[in-house]
């Protein structure tokens, strides 16, 4: 295919940003049924079959809204930080290895580059939450960089262990040599559950949703956002969602293959650990900001260890 | 950071109902606390002293929509002890069967709330879930969801015939399998209980010298349940055990309150196996006293205290409602000294709020002129201000 | 379940037994106040403003042992302004009631001896209009913020009138004898 073609498919239907967009409409679809249902409860019904277009209609709802900003906030600022945050998410769903252009996607260190950028829309709700002036926004930005603090080591550690075991850095490689021997699934258990709730932790969701805590602080760093901005910021949660599930799918899970294989792999996969988190969100209540700092620094970081020493073990020994 | 000032209400996603917290933080601990109540009064108490019994009637029921009964019952038993007259047993029988109904839908709302609380919705959606059937043998019964209006003078206005009395049996014996479930998530759900264990801790002295009651002061090790310490409606005759907790924290609230569900069951399938044949009112004059009466009930929440002045006319000359709530306040800002803020809303919920009960009391007049508006007055008044603003 | 048919009212109360081992202990032990038993288990005790704390301490701490407030009650019975202290124990409840001047409302605080009634005496203040001395913050509970000053709903000659339909008229009516206020809108 003609190479400007393949690129702006690329860049705008998939990975881009169409397809990105309506797979995290589809993400927030499967979540939102699933806690449903567990709760027995039946979920979204009727905006189309099954209410698979409720979450699209929820961002129109939103885009409709009246657009206020707090009068004390530099204005710059808080118009700017949604967008910083969605920019950021989306440019690590371009580094997924799909699609069709590898050799502009895909370089050695891609991995640092992709967790570097999920790990920016955590900074910005801190920003979000300051330049909001208001009490619940302070407050929700601080626990959300305390809440970094606690659960960002043991789920980087956690997802470096496979890239040790390849020995590299392209996110490529580890999804090839995860897909080439799956039973390596079994070597890195302790690695995949922290890295799940260290995504669960970064996705901010129950049990790890403290700084959006609900009934404490209302919205946390994002209370004083409404209309257009907080559409954003929406889609930036939802995307996230799809790309940390991706990252995960393609590390742990073995990636998705090349050609036309990616889609229903790509679709399977990441709806998996999508499943899984959704499960987790329906069981567990929220936790207080130092019973999590406690549980991840005592049982986190010390199973990620656990977990990096194992990997060093096995290639000492040549078994891997 | 200094100290800071945090306002939790009137308008905040941890309270149901209007209430004004204020506190005074250092990071995350509080080091002082203040309550302001006020925000949903009504004029209850100077409006029972103009309008006669049977009226008063209504507006008792409408103090609250979750303890309705509760209120309507100890308005009643005040003013029939002001009139000299006494229910028949199956009366009795019947007033009994709604408030132990509504104590387990009350219970029930009040889980659902606790956990959703903490961000454990699945709990809230089980609990609501469970008190629907509740809700239905009301709707029954009475034929409204709240507000049951079953209580006059002298007696209750509708019977339970025999039919109804199988689909109730029915029906709560489907619900006590699922209450054990309530219990379990008490004692072993991981996440739930870190949340409540030793938050809001209140030692059995602090409870009883700050006036505590019901569950709130039942956790705290405290044995005081009305039902079984005073002698009214037709508790004496029926077999129960008061659930008491020591450890005084929201977790033993939240387990008093649990079991409290699976006693409701069993006092209702007595009641309903006991219940004699019979006359269901007796007249009542419309004048009663003079004589003053000091009525108490355990709501859900708690003693529900009723004062009556009665002077020999039809209407009430002085009428005082002590909610349960209101008693448990000062026990609250107690609880929340060195409390983290993240516990804030397990510590409001744990005690059960139900403001509007706490708020009734006097007059309607407005606000900064001190004139009162009509209802119709109110409502130009609102529609000329949103056309102006939204031509600005 | 006859415990309510045994009710007297007050007028009547040669017919109520007054022999009754606790109302016998209550009148050694309150020499100065008058106490009388208004049917089973439901006491009346009257004072004066300045026996006030001693009565109520004597109730709690003694063995008669109500130490618990349920609720304190203010009132205007026409004439004069006044508070009831309802006191209870596990099935028994003493009501001491004192009456104030109309001109000179203020009665000591009760809560050193009982810390629970920080808010009754607080909604007393707000809606009566008795003041109680030592009390730490006799702010506004019940009304609202810009409620005028000196205007006490629960007192008799605070009303409001009603048109035919039963709905409040505008405007309220304040007649207070004692400061002449008026205030017609």
């Amino acid at each position: 295919m003609n190479e400007t073609l393949q690129v702006l498919f690329s860049l705008f239907i998939f990975p881009g940003l169409f397809g990105m967009v309506a797979l995290a409409l589809l993400a927030d679809w499967v979540d939102r049924k699933v806690y449903a249902r567990v709760q027995q409860r039946v979920g979204p019904m009727y905006t189309g079959k099954a209410g698979i277009l409720q979450p699209l209609a929820d961002v129109i709802k939103l885009l409709s809204k009246e657009d206020i900003t707090p009068g004390e906030s530099s204005k710059f600022m808080f118009n700017f930080l949604p967008l910083a945050a969605f920019a950021a998410v989306m440019s690590a769903a371009l580094l997924l290895p799909i699609g069709f252009l590898n050799a502009y996607n895909s370089f050695p260190g891609d991995l640092l580059i992709m967790l570097y950028l999920l790990g920016l829309p955590t900074i910005v709700y801190f920003l979000a939450g300051w330049h909001s002036h208001s009490y619940f926004g302070i407050f929700g930005g601080v626990r959300a960089v305390t809440q970094l603090f606690a659960y960002e080591v043991p789920f980087l550690l956690a997802v470096l262990t496979p890239a040790l075991l390849t020995g590299s850095w392209q996110l490529s490689e580890i999804s090839r040599l995860s897909a080439s021997h799956p039973l390596y699934l079994l070597a890195h258990l302790l690695a995949f559950t922290v890295a799940i709730l260290g995504l669960q932790a970064k996705l901010e969701r129950v049990p790890f949703d403290i700084p959006e805590a609900e009934t404490e602080i209302v919205g946390g760093p994002t209370t004083e956002y409404s209309g257009r901005k907080l559409a954003v910021l929406h889609l930036t949660h939802e995307l996230m969602f799809v790309v940390g599930s991706a990252t995960l799918a393609s590390i742990f899970l073995g990636g998705f293959g090349s050609g036309l294989w990616q889609f229903p792999l790509f679709l399977v996969k990441t709806f998996a650990i999508i499943f899984i988190l959704s499960l987790m969100r329906a069981a567990a209540a929220r936790m207080r900001i130092d019973q999590l700092i406690e549980f991840s620094w005592k049982y986190l970081a010390p199973m990620s260890c656990l977990q990096f020493l194992f990997i060093i073990v096995l290639k000492v020994l040549e078994i891997a | 950071m200094g100290l800071v000032n945090i306002a939790v209400g009137p308008q905040h996603p941890a309270l149901k109902e209007p209430i004004n917290f204020s506190f005074q933080t250092d990071g995350e601990r509080i080091v002082s606390a203040d309550a302001r109540i006020g925000y949903a009064h009504r004029g209850i108490e100077k409006g029972m002293e103009q309008n006669n019994y049977v009226q008063g009637l209504f507006l008792t029921e409408r103090i609250c929509g979750i303890c309705s009964h509760a209120h309507s019952m100890s308005y009643v038993m005040a003013v029939e002890e002001a009139m000299k007259i006494e229910p028949p047993k199956r009366a009795q029988y019947i007033r009994c069967i709604v408030g132990e109904l509504e104590r387990l839908h009350s219970h029930l709302l009040w889980i659902g709330v606790a956990a959703h609380e903490v961000g454990f919705d699945t709990v809230f959606m089980y609990s609501w879930k469970d008190r629907e059937v509740v809700m239905d043998i009301l709707e029954r019964l009475s034929g409204n969801r709240v507000n049951y209006a079953i209580n006059i003078f002298g007696g209750v206005k509708r019977d339970i015939d025999a039919e109804q009395a199988k689909d109730i049996l029915k029906k709560i014996e489907k619900l006590e399998k699922r209450l054990q479930y309530y219990i379990d998530i008490g004692e072993h759900e991981p996440s739930f209980v870190a949340r409540f264990k030793d938050v809001g801790v209140l030692t059995s002295e602090q409870a009883s010298s700050l006036g505590a009651v019901g569950p709130t002061a039942r956790g705290s090790g405290v044995t005081v349940d009305h039902r079984k310490d005073d002698i009214f409606a037709i508790y004496h005759e029926i077999d129960f055990t008061v659930c008491i907790e020591q450890a005084g924290d929201a977790l033993a609230r939240y387990i008093v309150r649990a079991r409290e569900l699976v006693e409701s069951c069993k006092i209702i399938r007595q009641l309903l196996e006991k219940m004699p044949e019979g006359e269901i009112k007796v007249k009542h004059p419309r004048k009663a006293g003079p004589a003053e009466v000091v009525a108490r009930y355990e709501a859900p929440r708690g003693e529900d205290v009723h004062y009556l002045w009665a002077d020999g006319s039809d209407k009430p000359f002085r009428y005082k409602v002590r909610a349960p709530t209101l008693a448990a306040i000062p026990a609250t800002l107690e609880m929340f000294k060195n409390a983290h803020v993240a516990d804030i809303p397990v510590i409001i919920a744990s005690i059960d709020p139900c403001i509007s009960c706490t708020d009734r009391a006097i007059a309607l007049t407005d606000s900064r002129t001190g004139s009162t508006m009509s209802w119709k007055e109110l409502r130009d008044f609102s529609n000329r201000w949103y056309a102006d603003r939204s031509r600005r | 379940m006859t415990d309510i048919s045994s009710t007297t009212p007050a007028v009547q109360e040669a017919h109520v037994p007054q022999t009754d081992a606790l109302l016998e202990r209550m009148k050694t032990l309150l020499p100065g106040a008058t106490a009388v038993k208004r049917r089973d288990r439901r006491y009346e005790v009257d004072t004066t403003p300045e026996q006030l704390l001693t009565v109520l301490e004597t109730l709690k701490s003694s063995d008669l042992g109500f130490g618990f407030v349920c609720t304190i009650v203010g009132f205007d019975d026409g004439t004069q302004l006044g508070t009831k202290y309802i006191l209870g124990d596990k099935a028994l409840v003493c009501s001491v009631t004192v009456r104030v001047p109309n001109d000179n409302p203020v009665l000591p605080t009760s809560t050193g001896i009982f810390p629970a009634s920080v808010l009754y005496e607080r909604e007393v203040h707000d809606v009566v209009g008795i003041r109680f001395t030592g009390h730490p913050n006799l702010s506004r509970l019940i009304l609202a913020d810009d409620w005028p000053e000196a205007v006490y709903p629960l007192r008799k000659d605070y009303q409001f009138f009603k048109d035919e339909a039963g709905i409040p008229v505008k405007g309220c009516l304040l007649v207070d004898t004692a400061n002449k206020i008026q205030i017609k809108k």
